[in-house]
């Protein structure tokens, strides 16, 4: 392989990665647009379901994903500069801060569970049809992006398993650190859209 | 070829912008100004997703051709939203 074909083959792969990651923005449109849609119709009762979220953990939650992208930004960096190990301790923080979001999210979803509030419960069929829309979406949502998180945590994993084992050099591997960055800092976009229309809308 | 990525010290200049902004967007959601609350929050969350895409996802590096690409997916989420509410907010 000559070195220009390398390159180029390392510019298709990363096309290929944003090709896809363009997939799950259409994903998470349609999401919106049924939010955005109800939001609509019945205002008041988004408002007030809103409050009942958490902002700390909402808030809190935002700051670690941010925080774990710059550490997988700073990783695809080391990486490219041949800095492996440095690269895989940031990747392993990344995981690390990815993993805390998902124990946050399970600890305010089970507050949630354990006031009644998840679609099917006696307590939130009783309420109004607008605050009931609220939170199955908030659960849909919230959810659908969890499980990206978790997926996103295994890819990760997988890399710096992957670049363990087979001796990684900057210029093998760094198409697949860099795809991996790309899907990890895509599913923190998602996060930066969900944030203010689920905990801020109060 | 593209050129050299961001240095860590941009890295965490962004960073560090990317918190003032959820700062910004908390801190105006507290003052609940009728009207405001939604604007201010999807331009943050604008501004908050363009500075990850440019710089964390490395965009400003990369040719034409990628960000055309960004183009026509965020013009196709545009008009998806867009007709939906010419026919929502008329009925």
């Amino acid at each position: 392989m000559t070195e220009e074909g390398g390159h180029g083959n390392a510019r298709a792969s990363r096309m290929g990665m944003w090709l896809f990651l363009f997939t799950e923005m259409l994903l998470f449109g349609g999401l919106f647009l049924v939010y955005a849609v109800y939001r609509r119709g019945h205002p008041e009762a988004f408002h007030a379901a809103s409050g009942e979220l958490s902002l700390a953990f909402g808030a809190g939650n935002t700051i670690l994903l941010l925080t774990s992208s710059l550490s997988m930004a700073l990783a695809v960096a080391a990486f490219e500069r041949g800095l492996i190990s440095r690269a895989l301790a940031l990747i392993g923080g990344t995981i690390g801060m990815g993993l805390l979001f998902l124990v946050n999210k399970g600890l305010e979803w089970s507050v949630k569970f354990g006031h009644g509030l998840y679609p099917g419960a006696a307590v939130l069929e009783a309420r109004d049809p607008g605050e009931r829309l609220f939170f199955s979406l908030y659960f849909a949502m919230t959810g659908l992006h969890g499980l990206h998180v978790l997926v996103g945590a295994g890819v990760l994993g997988a890399v710096v398993v992957l670049v363990r084992r087979s001796g990684a050099t900057a210029e093998r591997h760094g198409p697949l650190v860099e795809n991996a960055g790309l899907y990890w800092h895509l599913v923190d976009i998602v996060w930066i859209f969900l944030f203010p229309l689920f905990y801020l809308i109060t | 070829m593209r050129p050299e990525g961001p240095s860590s010290r941009a890295l965490a200049l962004v960073w560090a912008t990317l918190v003032a902004l959820t700062g910004v967007t908390i801190a105006v959601s507290r003052l609940r100004i009728p009207g405001w609350s939604v604007p201010v929050a999807l331009g943050v969350a604008a501004a908050k997703s363009s500075l990850v895409l440019a710089v964390f996802m490395r965009l400003r590096d990369e040719d034409r051709a990628f960000k055309v690409m960004l183009g026509v997916a965020v013009f196709t989420m545009a008009v998806i939203l867009g007709l939906t509410f010419t026919d929502v907010a008329f009925r």
